[in-house]
Protein backbone atom coordinates (compact mmCIF):
# COMPACT_ATOMS: atom_id res chain seq x y z
CA UNK A 1 0.00 0.00 0.00
CA UNK A 2 2.69 2.36 0.79
CA UNK A 3 4.35 1.80 -2.15
CA UNK A 4 1.20 2.29 -4.19
CA UNK A 5 0.86 5.60 -2.66
CA UNK A 6 4.76 6.80 -2.80
CA UNK A 7 4.35 5.66 -7.12
CA UNK A 8 1.26 7.71 -7.11
CA UNK A 9 2.88 10.80 -5.47
CA UNK A 10 5.88 10.84 -7.75
CA UNK A 11 3.24 10.38 -10.33
CA UNK A 12 1.43 13.63 -9.40
CA UNK A 13 4.81 15.34 -8.68
CA UNK A 14 5.95 14.82 -12.36
CA UNK A 15 2.51 15.88 -13.87
CA UNK A 16 1.96 18.55 -12.03
CA UNK A 17 1.93 21.87 -14.34
CA UNK A 18 2.24 23.89 -10.94
CA UNK A 19 5.25 24.67 -9.03
CA UNK A 20 5.33 26.13 -5.45
CA UNK A 21 6.45 29.88 -5.44
CA UNK A 22 9.66 28.66 -2.86
CA UNK A 23 10.11 25.54 -5.17
CA UNK A 24 10.26 28.39 -8.15
CA UNK A 25 12.75 30.72 -5.94
CA UNK A 26 14.85 27.48 -5.37
CA UNK A 27 15.16 26.67 -8.84
CA UNK A 28 15.98 30.51 -10.04
CA UNK A 29 18.75 30.28 -7.29
CA UNK A 30 20.69 27.41 -8.32
CA UNK A 31 20.39 28.36 -11.75
CA UNK A 32 20.88 31.50 -11.72
CA UNK A 33 24.53 31.00 -10.03
CA UNK A 34 25.63 28.50 -12.48
CA UNK A 35 24.95 30.33 -15.27
CA UNK A 36 26.89 33.22 -14.06
CA UNK A 37 29.87 31.05 -13.45
CA UNK A 38 29.62 29.65 -16.59
CA UNK A 39 29.30 33.05 -18.48
CA UNK A 40 31.93 34.73 -16.04
CA UNK A 41 34.93 31.48 -16.86
CA UNK A 42 35.78 33.81 -20.21
CA UNK A 43 36.88 36.62 -18.31
CA UNK A 44 40.30 37.20 -16.89
CA UNK A 45 40.44 36.23 -13.39
CA UNK A 46 43.39 38.78 -11.50
CA UNK A 47 42.83 42.35 -11.56
CA UNK A 48 46.41 42.90 -13.74
CA UNK A 49 45.10 41.04 -16.65
CA UNK A 50 42.12 43.36 -16.90
CA UNK A 51 43.94 46.21 -16.32
CA UNK A 52 46.44 46.76 -18.44
CA UNK A 53 48.20 50.36 -18.34
CA UNK A 54 51.28 51.40 -20.14
CA UNK A 55 53.65 52.96 -18.44
CA UNK A 56 54.18 55.66 -20.39
CA UNK A 57 50.74 56.30 -20.65
CA UNK A 58 50.57 57.24 -16.91
CA UNK A 59 48.97 60.61 -17.12
CA UNK A 60 47.18 62.61 -14.54
CA UNK A 61 44.65 63.77 -17.33
CA UNK A 62 43.18 60.66 -18.61
CA UNK A 63 40.35 61.81 -20.84
CA UNK A 64 39.02 61.83 -24.30
CA UNK A 65 36.85 64.70 -24.87
CA UNK A 66 32.86 63.20 -25.30
CA UNK A 67 32.64 65.19 -28.23
CA UNK A 68 35.65 63.62 -29.76
CA UNK A 69 34.97 60.47 -29.37
CA UNK A 70 32.77 59.37 -32.37
CA UNK A 71 35.02 61.11 -35.04
CA UNK A 72 38.11 59.22 -33.14
CA UNK A 73 36.34 55.55 -33.09
CA UNK A 74 35.74 56.85 -37.14
CA UNK A 75 39.33 57.79 -37.89
CA UNK A 76 40.53 54.01 -36.03
CA UNK A 77 37.95 52.59 -38.40
CA UNK A 78 38.86 54.37 -41.02
CA UNK A 79 42.59 53.41 -40.87
CA UNK A 80 42.81 49.81 -40.05
CA UNK A 81 39.23 48.47 -40.75
CA UNK A 82 38.90 45.31 -39.20
CA UNK A 83 38.34 44.83 -35.54
CA UNK A 84 41.36 42.66 -35.13
CA UNK A 85 43.50 45.41 -35.41
CA UNK A 86 41.99 47.35 -31.84
CA UNK A 87 44.12 44.67 -30.01
CA UNK A 88 45.17 47.60 -27.66
CA UNK A 89 42.22 49.25 -26.54
CA UNK A 90 39.06 47.12 -27.57
CA UNK A 91 38.78 43.95 -25.28
CA UNK A 92 35.25 43.75 -26.53
CA UNK A 93 36.20 43.12 -30.22
CA UNK A 94 39.58 40.96 -29.13
CA UNK A 95 40.50 38.54 -31.55
CA UNK A 96 37.26 38.69 -33.29
CA UNK A 97 37.16 39.30 -36.99
CA UNK A 98 34.34 41.74 -37.45
CA UNK A 99 34.14 44.73 -39.77
CA UNK A 100 32.53 47.91 -38.16
CA UNK A 101 29.97 49.39 -40.24
CA UNK A 102 29.04 52.13 -38.17
CA UNK A 103 29.31 53.96 -34.67
CA UNK A 104 26.04 55.62 -33.45
CA UNK A 105 24.57 57.52 -30.24
CA UNK A 106 23.59 55.29 -27.02
CA UNK A 107 20.83 56.05 -24.94
CA UNK A 108 22.57 57.99 -21.83
CA UNK A 109 21.43 61.58 -21.29
CA UNK A 110 25.08 62.46 -20.55
CA UNK A 111 25.44 61.07 -24.49
CA UNK A 112 28.80 59.28 -23.67
CA UNK A 113 27.87 56.06 -24.74
CA UNK A 114 28.06 54.46 -28.55
CA UNK A 115 27.34 51.26 -30.33
CA UNK A 116 28.89 49.75 -32.36
CA UNK A 117 27.51 47.83 -35.63
CA UNK A 118 29.44 45.36 -37.16
CA UNK A 119 29.33 42.53 -39.47
CA UNK A 120 30.90 38.71 -39.49
CA UNK A 121 33.09 39.40 -43.19
CA UNK A 122 32.33 35.45 -43.80
CA UNK A 123 28.86 35.61 -43.64
CA UNK A 124 28.39 38.94 -44.25
CA UNK A 125 25.44 38.88 -41.30
CA UNK A 126 25.23 42.02 -38.78
CA UNK A 127 26.90 40.61 -35.33
CA UNK A 128 25.49 42.03 -32.13
CA UNK A 129 26.29 45.70 -30.95
CA UNK A 130 29.78 46.69 -29.05
CA UNK A 131 28.83 49.35 -26.02
CA UNK A 132 31.11 52.23 -25.76
CA UNK A 133 31.26 54.53 -22.83
CA UNK A 134 33.20 57.54 -22.81
CA UNK A 135 34.84 58.84 -19.74
CA UNK A 136 33.05 61.60 -18.07
CA UNK A 137 35.82 64.94 -18.17
CA UNK A 138 34.71 65.53 -14.79
CA UNK A 139 35.80 62.52 -12.79
CA UNK A 140 39.32 62.85 -14.43
CA UNK A 141 39.92 59.40 -15.32
CA UNK A 142 38.19 57.80 -11.88
CA UNK A 143 35.44 56.96 -13.75
CA UNK A 144 37.13 54.74 -16.57
CA UNK A 145 39.51 53.46 -13.33
CA UNK A 146 36.50 51.90 -10.79
CA UNK A 147 35.00 50.56 -14.13
CA UNK A 148 37.95 48.42 -14.75
CA UNK A 149 38.75 47.42 -11.04
CA UNK A 150 35.46 46.35 -10.03
CA UNK A 151 35.05 43.37 -12.77
CA UNK A 152 37.95 41.39 -10.34
CA UNK A 153 35.29 42.07 -7.54
CA UNK A 154 32.17 40.84 -9.77
CA UNK A 155 34.16 37.74 -10.60
CA UNK A 156 35.33 36.96 -7.16
CA UNK A 157 31.51 37.30 -6.15
CA UNK A 158 29.98 35.26 -8.94
CA UNK A 159 27.94 38.39 -10.73
CA UNK A 160 28.03 38.75 -14.09
CA UNK A 161 31.30 40.51 -15.33
CA UNK A 162 32.39 40.70 -19.22
CA UNK A 163 35.93 41.65 -20.35
CA UNK A 164 36.49 45.15 -20.68
CA UNK A 165 40.10 46.82 -20.92
CA UNK A 166 40.26 50.65 -20.64
CA UNK A 167 42.67 52.72 -22.84
CA UNK A 168 44.84 55.16 -20.79
CA UNK A 169 46.74 57.01 -23.09
CA UNK A 170 47.71 60.59 -23.83
CA UNK A 171 50.42 62.02 -25.92
CA UNK A 172 51.87 64.86 -27.18
CA UNK A 173 52.59 66.19 -30.60
CA UNK A 174 56.23 64.57 -30.69
CA UNK A 175 54.69 61.54 -29.18
CA UNK A 176 57.12 62.04 -26.01
CA UNK A 177 57.28 59.65 -23.53
CA UNK A 178 56.82 61.66 -19.63
CA UNK A 179 59.78 59.47 -18.11
CA UNK A 180 59.10 61.86 -14.74
CA UNK A 181 56.13 59.73 -14.04
CA UNK A 182 57.97 56.68 -14.45
CA UNK A 183 60.83 57.54 -11.97
CA UNK A 184 58.73 58.81 -9.66
CA UNK A 185 56.34 55.55 -9.00
CA UNK A 186 58.65 53.35 -7.10
CA UNK A 187 59.29 56.89 -4.20
CA UNK A 188 55.36 56.99 -4.36
CA UNK A 189 54.11 53.49 -3.77
CA UNK A 190 57.20 52.70 -1.67
CA UNK A 191 56.21 56.52 0.66
CA UNK A 192 52.81 54.60 0.74
CA UNK A 193 53.65 51.22 1.60
CA UNK A 194 55.76 52.93 4.73
CA UNK A 195 53.02 54.89 5.63
CA UNK A 196 50.52 52.41 5.67
CA UNK A 197 52.48 50.34 7.75
CA UNK A 198 52.97 53.21 10.13
CA UNK A 199 49.23 53.77 10.49
CA UNK A 200 48.11 49.95 10.67
CA UNK A 201 50.47 50.18 13.83
CA UNK B 1 47.75 67.33 -25.96
CA UNK B 2 45.43 64.41 -27.64
CA UNK B 3 43.49 62.64 -24.89
CA UNK B 4 42.50 59.20 -26.19
CA UNK B 5 41.38 57.21 -23.11
CA UNK B 6 38.45 55.28 -23.04
CA UNK B 7 36.64 52.02 -21.52
CA UNK B 8 35.81 49.82 -24.31
CA UNK B 9 33.37 46.38 -23.05
CA UNK B 10 32.54 43.09 -23.79
CA UNK B 11 29.63 42.63 -26.02
CA UNK B 12 26.70 41.77 -24.18
CA UNK B 13 23.71 40.57 -25.66
CA UNK B 14 19.99 42.00 -24.39
CA UNK B 15 18.94 45.08 -23.66
CA UNK B 16 18.67 47.59 -20.63
CA UNK B 17 15.81 47.58 -18.55
CA UNK B 18 14.61 50.80 -20.14
CA UNK B 19 14.86 49.59 -23.62
CA UNK B 20 12.39 46.26 -22.53
CA UNK B 21 9.99 48.11 -21.03
CA UNK B 22 8.77 49.87 -23.98
CA UNK B 23 9.96 47.67 -26.93
CA UNK B 24 9.50 44.41 -25.07
CA UNK B 25 8.01 44.57 -21.66
CA UNK B 26 6.67 40.85 -22.23
CA UNK B 27 10.19 39.97 -21.76
CA UNK B 28 10.52 41.72 -18.46
CA UNK B 29 6.98 39.85 -17.32
CA UNK B 30 8.56 36.38 -18.37
CA UNK B 31 11.70 36.61 -16.40
CA UNK B 32 10.28 38.83 -13.34
CA UNK B 33 11.33 36.52 -10.52
CA UNK B 34 14.54 36.18 -11.99
CA UNK B 35 15.65 39.45 -12.82
CA UNK B 36 14.27 40.63 -9.24
CA UNK B 37 16.62 37.96 -7.63
CA UNK B 38 19.75 39.34 -9.80
CA UNK B 39 18.71 42.90 -9.03
CA UNK B 40 18.86 41.71 -5.18
CA UNK B 41 22.63 40.62 -5.67
CA UNK B 42 23.68 43.71 -7.35
CA UNK B 43 21.78 45.74 -4.67
CA UNK B 44 24.10 43.77 -2.07
CA UNK B 45 27.02 44.55 -4.10
CA UNK B 46 26.44 48.50 -4.45
CA UNK B 47 25.26 48.85 -1.02
CA UNK B 48 28.45 47.19 0.64
CA UNK B 49 31.08 48.55 -2.07
CA UNK B 50 29.36 51.69 -2.96
CA UNK B 51 28.57 51.37 -6.38
CA UNK B 52 26.26 53.82 -7.31
CA UNK B 53 23.91 54.84 -10.17
CA UNK B 54 22.43 51.37 -10.72
CA UNK B 55 19.96 52.84 -12.98
CA UNK B 56 17.52 50.87 -15.59
CA UNK B 57 19.59 52.16 -18.20
CA UNK B 58 22.59 50.84 -16.17
CA UNK B 59 21.10 47.06 -16.16
CA UNK B 60 21.33 44.61 -19.54
CA UNK B 61 19.05 41.87 -19.22
CA UNK B 62 19.40 38.96 -22.09
CA UNK B 63 16.50 36.78 -22.26
CA UNK B 64 17.95 34.00 -24.00
CA UNK B 65 21.04 33.63 -20.78
CA UNK B 66 18.07 35.07 -18.51
CA UNK B 67 20.99 37.10 -17.19
CA UNK B 68 21.37 40.55 -15.69
CA UNK B 69 24.48 42.46 -15.86
CA UNK B 70 25.32 45.72 -14.84
CA UNK B 71 26.84 48.08 -16.92
CA UNK B 72 28.46 51.40 -16.55
CA UNK B 73 30.28 51.24 -12.90
CA UNK B 74 31.66 54.40 -12.92
CA UNK B 75 31.34 54.58 -8.87
CA UNK B 76 33.01 52.76 -6.81
CA UNK B 77 34.20 52.67 -2.52
CA UNK B 78 31.84 55.55 -2.49
CA UNK B 79 31.34 54.97 0.97
CA UNK B 80 29.42 57.16 3.81
CA UNK B 81 31.21 58.49 5.95
CA UNK B 82 30.01 56.55 9.17
CA UNK B 83 28.82 53.32 8.10
CA UNK B 84 26.18 52.77 11.86
CA UNK B 85 24.22 55.85 11.01
CA UNK B 86 22.79 54.44 7.90
CA UNK B 87 20.07 52.73 9.35
CA UNK B 88 19.02 56.23 11.00
CA UNK B 89 15.65 57.75 9.09
CA UNK B 90 16.50 60.21 6.18
CA UNK B 91 19.95 58.65 5.96
CA UNK B 92 21.51 59.78 2.81
CA UNK B 93 23.76 57.31 1.83
CA UNK B 94 20.69 54.30 2.20
CA UNK B 95 18.71 57.18 0.64
CA UNK B 96 21.30 57.01 -2.55
CA UNK B 97 21.28 53.49 -3.05
CA UNK B 98 17.57 52.73 -2.64
CA UNK B 99 16.20 55.79 -5.24
CA UNK B 100 18.08 53.66 -7.93
CA UNK B 101 18.08 49.91 -7.41
CA UNK B 102 14.71 49.66 -6.21
CA UNK B 103 13.44 51.91 -9.05
CA UNK B 104 14.36 49.41 -11.55
CA UNK B 105 11.33 47.06 -9.75
CA UNK B 106 8.81 49.56 -11.50
CA UNK B 107 10.13 48.67 -15.01
CA UNK B 108 8.37 45.19 -14.66
CA UNK B 109 5.24 45.68 -15.45
CA UNK B 110 3.66 42.70 -13.22
CA UNK B 111 5.25 44.97 -10.30
CA UNK B 112 1.89 46.44 -10.56
CA UNK B 113 0.18 43.26 -9.50
CA UNK B 114 -0.96 42.40 -5.87
CA UNK B 115 0.44 38.72 -6.23
CA UNK B 116 3.31 39.24 -8.29
CA UNK B 117 4.41 42.46 -6.59
CA UNK B 118 4.76 40.44 -3.38
CA UNK B 119 6.84 37.71 -5.28
CA UNK B 120 8.89 40.22 -6.84
CA UNK B 121 9.35 41.69 -3.09
CA UNK B 122 10.44 37.90 -2.28
CA UNK B 123 12.92 37.68 -4.94
CA UNK B 124 14.97 40.75 -4.96
CA UNK B 125 15.24 40.20 -0.80
CA UNK B 126 16.67 36.59 -1.50
CA UNK B 127 18.71 38.03 -4.20
CA UNK B 128 20.10 40.22 -1.55
CA UNK B 129 20.29 38.00 1.31
CA UNK B 130 22.20 35.27 -0.57
CA UNK B 131 24.94 38.19 -1.81
CA UNK B 132 25.37 39.36 1.07
CA UNK B 133 26.05 35.82 3.02
CA UNK B 134 28.23 35.22 -0.40
CA UNK B 135 30.33 39.02 1.05
CA UNK B 136 30.28 38.00 4.34
CA UNK B 137 31.76 34.62 3.41
CA UNK B 138 34.47 36.29 1.37
CA UNK B 139 35.09 39.30 3.73
CA UNK B 140 38.84 38.33 4.23
CA UNK B 141 39.27 37.86 0.35
CA UNK B 142 37.60 41.14 -0.42
CA UNK B 143 38.82 43.27 2.15
CA UNK B 144 42.93 42.46 0.51
CA UNK B 145 41.41 43.13 -3.24
CA UNK B 146 40.21 46.44 -1.42
CA UNK B 147 44.02 47.11 -0.23
CA UNK B 148 44.77 45.96 -4.29
CA UNK B 149 42.48 48.23 -5.67
CA UNK B 150 43.80 50.99 -3.92
CA UNK B 151 47.76 50.22 -4.42
CA UNK B 152 46.60 49.95 -8.43
CA UNK B 153 44.71 53.28 -8.40
CA UNK B 154 48.10 54.89 -6.81
CA UNK B 155 50.25 53.37 -9.80
CA UNK B 156 47.81 54.51 -12.08
CA UNK B 157 47.72 58.07 -10.87
CA UNK B 158 50.14 58.62 -8.13
CA UNK B 159 48.78 61.14 -5.76
CA UNK B 160 50.39 64.13 -4.60
CA UNK B 161 49.79 63.91 -1.03
CA UNK B 162 50.48 60.74 0.18
CA UNK B 163 49.64 60.82 3.96
CA UNK B 164 45.93 61.64 3.06
CA UNK B 165 45.51 58.75 0.43
CA UNK B 166 46.61 56.25 3.11
CA UNK B 167 44.37 57.79 5.48
CA UNK B 168 41.71 57.03 2.98
CA UNK B 169 42.67 53.83 1.94
CA UNK B 170 42.40 52.78 5.53
CA UNK B 171 38.73 54.75 6.32
CA UNK B 172 37.47 52.67 2.93
CA UNK B 173 38.68 49.62 4.15
CA UNK B 174 37.46 50.09 7.85
CA UNK B 175 34.01 51.27 6.56
CA UNK B 176 33.66 48.41 4.24
CA UNK B 177 34.59 46.06 7.46
CA UNK B 178 31.62 47.72 9.15
CA UNK B 179 29.15 47.21 6.30
CA UNK B 180 29.84 43.44 5.94
CA UNK B 181 29.60 42.71 9.62
CA UNK B 182 26.22 44.60 9.44
CA UNK B 183 22.75 42.63 9.56
CA UNK B 184 21.37 41.97 5.98
CA UNK B 185 17.51 41.60 7.17
CA UNK B 186 18.07 44.96 8.66
CA UNK B 187 19.70 46.58 6.08
CA UNK B 188 17.28 45.02 3.38
CA UNK B 189 14.44 46.70 5.77
CA UNK B 190 16.02 50.45 5.96
CA UNK B 191 16.67 49.96 2.30
CA UNK B 192 12.78 49.90 1.61
CA UNK B 193 12.24 52.59 3.99
CA UNK B 194 14.71 54.73 2.51
CA UNK B 195 13.01 54.12 -0.69
CA UNK B 196 9.93 55.69 0.61
CA UNK B 197 11.23 58.18 2.30
CA UNK B 198 12.82 59.30 -1.43
CA UNK B 199 9.79 59.21 -3.19
CA UNK B 200 7.91 61.15 -0.29
CA UNK B 201 10.54 63.76 -0.97
CA UNK B 202 9.43 64.45 -4.63
CA UNK B 203 12.93 64.51 -5.95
Amino acid sequence: MSLLILVYQNVIRMVSPVMSFEDFMKKIRTDVNTDIKRANLSVEEQLPDILDIKRRNMQRSLLIDPDDVQSHLRDMIAERHSAEHFLDVVSAVRGQDVDIDSIIAGHRQDKRDFLIKGKDPKTGQNTDDYRVLVGDKGLKGKDIRNEVTQTAFYKALNLRAYRQKASFEREDESGAIDLSRERQEPAQLDAYKKTMSRMRV
Amino acid sequence: MIDRSYVVMDRICGNTLNELSYSNPKTLDDNYVTIAYQLGMHLAFSYVFGSKDGYQTNYIFDPTTRLLTRIDKESFLDLPQNPENNFEDENVYTQEIAACELSNLRYIPRFKNPKCHRNIILAIRQGFLDKYGDIKLKKRDLLQMVMDTRMTWLRMDPPDDIEAYAADTLRIFHNIEKLISQDPERVFERLKKAKKEFDKSGI
